[in-house]
């Protein structure tokens, strides 16, 4: 969701390209894995789709909906608190 | 970029993997293209072939039957609820005037006509009114044949359309038919007016409402149409 608010649009091999390429290849999502989010996503209305020619086949697109993009900027700030807790975990010094 | 051919050939790929229909295909086969022309920049050498392999072997079975189950279940969904949103969209002001002017036709004509003909009427209503729709899902949706001709092109969008579509007409001639039993046999048995128009306004309803999954039909083939363009030109 944070890739889709960063790039705007994207289709499901250049989200598993990027994730790999972030990630420096020690995180990939497999196609079984991404796809059916993708479709779950799409059902409650947090990405939409549009359908593009890309010289002889199509490519699906996905894009943040409005709705979408208040829900990842939610669970980015969900995330960080959980990191944040995290690392107290792991490195009570900090506290 | 990949040729024709060789986008049918993944095509095959998917179907002989159990991805048999269009519109589930799609995805995957863009993705299988995608990684085949990594492939092939890297390795300039490499065979659209030995390519394909390779990207195939990417994905494990398991992997493919998980995606075709978790994309049909989206299509279903996804169907169900279009089909619904268009099916209540149907139900605009004047078509809401109209089914009460219909009924009240169907109610006053026979009294007008001093013979209990309402039976006609509501024969007249569930058949024209309908036909009228089919006439125009026919005349409007001639690529909706094309696609049952063309195998290529199967959408499974259809096919969960089709079992909708059949649940609900069922449904609903099924009721029209117990409550035309049932009219005529107030008619001619018990001679109850009351219930007998009660009936008379159920199958009004039942005709407008058989006429909207006509409308439901016609909004849900352009919709796939504006989708899956392809699927719709031989």
């Amino acid at each position: 969701m944070r890739l889709l608010k960063d790039n705007g649009r994207m289709y499901g091999y250049q989200i598993t390209q990027m994730v790999k390429e972030i990630t420096k290849g020690e995180l990939q999502i497999t196609e079984g894995a991404l796809y059916p989010l993708l479709h779950r996503l799409e059902e409650q209305g947090v990405v939409d789709t549009e359908m593009e020619n890309i010289g002889n086949r199509v490519r699906k697109y996905y894009t943040l909906t409005k709705a979408g993009k208040k829900q990842t900027s939610v669970a980015m700030d969900e995330l960080k608190m959980f990191m944040q807790s995290l690392n107290l975990i792991v490195n009570p010094k900090l506290a | 970029m990949l040729e024709q051919a060789q986008i049918n050939a993944i095509t095959i790929y998917c179907e002989k993997r159990g991805v048999k229909y269009y519109d589930v295909q799609l995805e995957l086969v863009d993705h299988i293209a995608d990684i085949i022309e990594d492939l092939q920049k890297t390795n300039p050498v490499l065979s659209f072939s030995e390519a394909l392999e390779l990207a195939g072997e990417q994905f494990s079975i398991d992997e493919f039957k998980y995606i075709v189950r978790s994309k049909k279940d989206h299509i279903e969904k996804n169907i169900s609820r279009l089909i619904e949103n268009e099916f209540l969209t149907f139900f605009t002001i004047p078509k809401i005037i109209v089914t009460i002017t219909l009924f009240f036709v169907a109610y006053f004509v026979p009294i007008w006509m001093h013979t209990n003909k309402a039976l006609c009427v509501i024969v007249l209503v569930l058949t024209v009114v309908p036909f009228f729709f089919y006439v125009i899902n026919k005349y409007y949706l001639i690529d909706d044949l094309k696609d049952k001709r063309n195998s290529a092109f199967k959408l499974l969008s259809y096919k969960a359309k089709s079992r909708y579509e059949i649940i609900v007409m069922v449904c609903m001639y099924s009721i029209n038919i117990f409550f035309n039993v049932i009219r005529v046999f107030f008619d001619w048995h018990i001679k109850s007016d009351m219930i007998s128009q009660l009936i008379l306004f159920f199958l009004v309803i039942l005709g407008i409402l058989s006429a909207a999954m006509y409308e439901v039909r016609f909004q849900f083939n352009r919709k796939m149409k504006a989708q899956y363009p392809k699927a719709f030109t031989s």
